[in-house]
């Protein structure tokens, strides 16, 4: 079996005083061995609570997983224990996240931050967890790693606490990284250099990756496939190639639309208006009918199912209509006006 | 981008300003200690209203056939040295501490908030100024400060309410500097300022009454801390009269009929104790609905 | 670091002065002649004028304050109105008691209160946390004179364990230094308690439990330093509140330290004592709160670093 991770039909909700609110409506993606997936949306889309979902991290938040599997390895992660899980997290499965100035904690040296993963999961002494993690600070391209794993996060700059983020990540060489938006907080200079050191690390130990990001030029940079995500909701799906040239939702054009190409006048930048509806105030048709371009009658009445062409999925009227017709006329049906 | 936000708005901003009151009291309902404390506190404030005519005993009448008696069905908290009823002094003697740590907190808020809002508005020389003033009453432990104080003035509870008031107000001035210097920060008083209003105008129109939640909160607490503070000054001497029915004196009399009278020593603190927590208790419900940033 | 505490030592000097110089004027504030306060009410015109004149009462107040500087700064704190003793030597015969009593009281509620901080977020909303806030939102509001009187009720009258009073022994510092310490150690554990469940929303609290950690290792391994730093701080803010309760506790206890002493002063209007002793209250809160910026700044590698 070639897949590394998947998830089916992924419900989570959040805990609200009158019952529970899902943020992330039955969601179906998977990641391949060695492959680098993205999932791609505004914030408040979701992508954040799935990848928590995945860890099973929610610990700490309202929320809760409501339905739906999630495979990794054979194994469906929902249904561990936490004592099991506990297994899995930085060691098989490890994720790295956005802020790396506080995703360190302030009052512990580096190296401690950094062995006591190794210690936990590889089985070694605290001599041999030493080495390993200089090695591993080495290997993210982090000069002078003796006397970094000495320092306090707070003496370190932004882009060597994502690199330290990438060296825990990966000490135990895992097979699945998920990186929440590893580079959001980053200068932009900043945020090439983390890239490359994920795609080198990516190669060099075979891990898939699964990329959270609002930024398609990430997507674009490192990925493979790309998922798109709108309000809890997969709306579009294809391969990195595919999606750029010929996107098909309008969600999609428009996140494209909206990111600035070289050699573009910069003056005229598309953005798509309106913004995501809050999960207690959705529209009952088609989510992004209110701010789509394209909309028609039918986007606010009904959703569309996510129906799958060839590898490219998407979640539009604008592609089931022509189904539908059929549908209408085999029933002898003349009802579409 | 405008259109979600209208959309949602205009009702939570109506139902804020209609029923601002009745939200108040809704949320506050849940919070059960904080409710009841609060009944106890009614209650309490009814006796200090009534309690003189409704008492069963004079409560400064001597009668010397029935000294040091224990609790019994005549009088529930038993008698003092001099056979007073417990009970009916403790309820005239509410009247005593209620007013004087009440009153005490008042001057010192009042006094504080003063400086607290010009130290907070003004800033510069007129902030660093208030501030330093604090810093050294700050120096002083409260109890030490109110007992230097009583010290220079003489005991009696007018001294008492000068002294607990005066370590009040370095608290109050921080914590409603604060809450200034945030409402300041907020966009309506730039544009205020930008129509031209008065600094005076400025202050009791648009920025007091953004800082009343926290004062109320704050008020609350304090008076916990001043019923501990006057008593303990009674206690030791520095208060109310020996012979009168306050709380803290009373305590002070009875210690030495430990041996024999428990009684004397266990009702009077016992009804500090409850009065104390009941305001804690609502201080800390008031502010978790009023004030919810604030922490302990 | 040590620039750090050499700027913190430097910057109270301004605030011990006008601190003093706030205690100087003290008796100068009572009203009435502060000659004849120290002479006495039966004293003579003549025996007043001496005393004024040997105590430099009649210099003017900005010289008399210097005087009274370089007299501190030497030890000499005047002498006794009641005994004509040095004021000096009576502190010296009472001050360590109440550090003895103080210092218990303090370490007792810091570990008691870190403790019951710690169970109630770790079990936050579940019976050990109620409990725990119970013990603390009772312990802030109990009148520590009157936990001392049952207690006294409790284990020298009813069961005859401990001694009523005195400082004889380890025996006589049970009592008074739960009564003092009881206050602190609630505020402490209510403070903690917050502050953990702070610190617990903190992003690298997720980022240990991504790493695989369990509950425990959170806790103690991350998150527990972190949170310890704002206690630090307040426990140093509270120490005054514990100075003032001494005052009241040795009282009850009738404990020969600084409190009864300043009780009997005032009684006596025995002022150089009260002076002197509400100077050395004072002194000692400020240092306790610089002692806490150390603690705080060993705490906070930030500082540290600096």
């Amino acid at each position: 079996m070639n897949q590394l991770l998947q998830v089916k039909n992924l419900k989570t909700g959040f805990r609200k005083e009158n019952g529970m609110q899902n943020v992330v409506h039955g969601i179906s993606f998977h990641v391949n061995k060695g492959e680098i997936v993205g999932i791609v949306g505004e914030s408040g889309c979701g992508k954040s609570v799935t990848s928590l979902s995945i860890m099973r991290l929610l610990h700490d938040t309202p929320g809760e997983i409501v339905d739906g599997s999630v495979m990794f390895k054979g194994e469906d992660l929902t249904a561990l224990s936490e004592r099991q899980m506990k297994k899995y997290r930085g060691n098989e499965l490890s994720m790295i996240f956005q802020e790396p100035m506080t995703s360190l904690n302030p009052v512990l040296k580096i190296g401690r931050q950094l062995r006591e993963t190794i210690q936990l999961h590889l089985n070694m002494s605290k001599k041999e967890a030493h080495q390993h993690a200089i090695s591993m600070l080495k290997s993210v391209g982090i000069p002078r790693a003796e006397d970094v794993m000495n320092d306090y996060p707070h003496q370190l700059s932004g882009g060597m606490r994502q690199r330290v983020m990438i060296a825990i990540a990966i000490s135990c060489n895992p097979s699945l990284l998920i990186a929440d938006e590893p580079t959001t907080a980053l200068d932009v200079t900043i945020q090439a250099q983390i890239l490359s050191v994920l795609k080198d690390v990516q190669k060099q130990n075979e891990m898939g990756i699964l990329m959270i990001t609002h930024d398609l030029g990430v997507v674009a940079e490192v990925c493979d496939r790309v998922v798109v995500m709108y309000a809890g909701r997969i709306v579009e799906s294809a391969t990195v190639e595919e999606l750029f040239a010929a996107p098909k939702h309008p969600y999609t054009k428009g996140l494209i639309a909206s990111v600035p190409k070289i050699g573009q006048g910069i003056n005229r930048l598309y953005s798509i208006p309106g913004t995501v509806p809050s999960p207690s105030n959705m529209p009952t048709g088609c989510k992004f009918a209110p701010r789509c371009s394209q909309v028609m009658e039918i986007c606010k009445i009904k959703e569309p199912e996510l129906i799958q062409m060839k590898e490219h999925d998407c979640r539009c009227w604008l592609y089931q209509e022509k189904e539908q017709e059929v549908e209408h006329i085999e029933k002898g049906s003349s009802a579409r006006g | 981008m405008s259109d979600v936000q209208t959309e949602i708005m205009p009702e939570g901003a109506v139902s804020m300003k209609e029923g601002k009151l009745s939200n108040f009291w809704k949320d506050f309902r849940k919070k059960k200690p904080a409710l009841i404390s609060f009944y106890f506190i009614i209650l309490l404030f009814i006796i200090t209203l009534i309690g003189p005519y409704i008492v069963p005993y004079d409560p400064a009448a001597p009668d010397y056939n029935k000294v040091l008696e224990s609790p019994s069905l005549q009088h529930l908290f038993g008698t003092d040295s001099f056979g007073r009823d417990i009970l009916s002094r403790l309820a005239v003697g509410a009247r005593i501490s209620l007013t004087v740590s009440i009153s005490a907190v008042l001057l010192g808020a009042l006094v504080g908030t003063f400086l607290g809002l010009i130290s907070g508005f003004f800033g510069k020389w007129v902030d660093r100024a208030i501030m330093r003033v604090c810093d050294v009453l700050f120096a002083f432990p409260d109890l030490i400060l109110a007992i230097g104080i009583v010290a220079i003035l003489g005991p009696g509870l007018k001294n008492v309410v000068i002294a607990v008031a005066f370590f009040s107000i370095p608290s109050f001035a921080r914590i409603v500097r604060s809450a200034t210097l945030e409402t300041k920060e907020m966009l309506f008083v730039e544009a205020t300022r930008s129509i031209g209003a008065s600094n005076k105008r400025m202050i009791w129109k648009h920025i007091f009454p953004e800082t009343v939640p926290t004062i109320i909160v704050y008020f609350t607490m304090k008076v916990g801390t001043a019923i501990l503070a006057a008593a303990s000054l009674s206690f030791l001497g520095l208060g109310a009269e020996p012979s009168s029915p306050d709380w803290g004196a009373m305590l002070s009399n009875s210690r030495d009929y430990i041996d024999s009278s428990f009684h004397l020593v266990f009702f009077p603190g016992l009804i500090i104790f409850l009065t104390v927590l009941a305001f804690n208790l609502l201080g800390d419900g008031l502010r978790d609905v009023l004030d919810p940033k604030t922490k302990d | 670091m040590w620039q750090y505490i050499v700027k913190r030592v430097i910057g109270l000097i301004p605030l011990i002065l006008v601190v003093s110089f706030v205690i100087f004027m003290f008796i100068h504030l009572i009203p009435g002649d502060p000659a004849r306060l120290i002479a006495g009410k039966e004293a003579t015109i003549e025996e007043v004028q001496e005393i004024r004149v040997s105590l430099g009462l009649d210099k003017p107040i900005i010289e008399q304050y210097f005087v009274y500087l370089k007299d501190l700064l030497t030890g000499d704190l005047g002498y006794s109105i009641q005994s004509g003793a040095p004021v000096s030597e009576l502190i010296g015969e009472r001050i360590m008691p109440t550090l003895g009593l103080t210092f218990i009281s303090i370490i007792w509620a810091l570990v008691v209160g870190i403790l019951i901080g710690v169970v109630s977020a770790v079990f936050r909303n579940k019976w050990p946390d109620h409990l725990g806030m119970v013990v603390a939102v009772s312990g802030i509001s109990l009148p520590n004179f009157w936990v001392g009187l049952v207690l006294i009720q409790l284990f020298s009258v009813q069961l005859g364990w401990l001694p009523t009073g005195g400082a004889d022994d380890w025996k006589s510092y049970l009592m008074p230094s739960f009564a003092l310490g009881a206050g602190i150690m609630a505020m402490i554990a209510r403070f903690m308690r917050s502050s953990l469940m702070e610190t617990m929303k903190q992003d690298y609290i997720r980022t240990g439990r991504a790493k695989g950690l369990g509950g425990n290792a959170i806790v103690f391994g991350h998150a527990l330093k972190n949170s310890l730093i704002p206690v630090v701080t307040i426990a140093g803010l509270q120490f005054g509140f514990l100075l003032g309760g001494s005052v009241v506790v040795e009282t009850v206890f009738s404990f020969p330290g600084l409190g009864r002493l300043l009780i009997d002063s005032i009684q006596f209007r025995d002022y150089p004592v009260v002076q002197a002793e509400i100077l050395l209250f004072s002194l000692q809160f400020i240092l306790v709160n610089l002692l806490v910026d150390i603690v705080y700044s060993f705490l906070n590698p930030k500082i540290r670093y600096q």
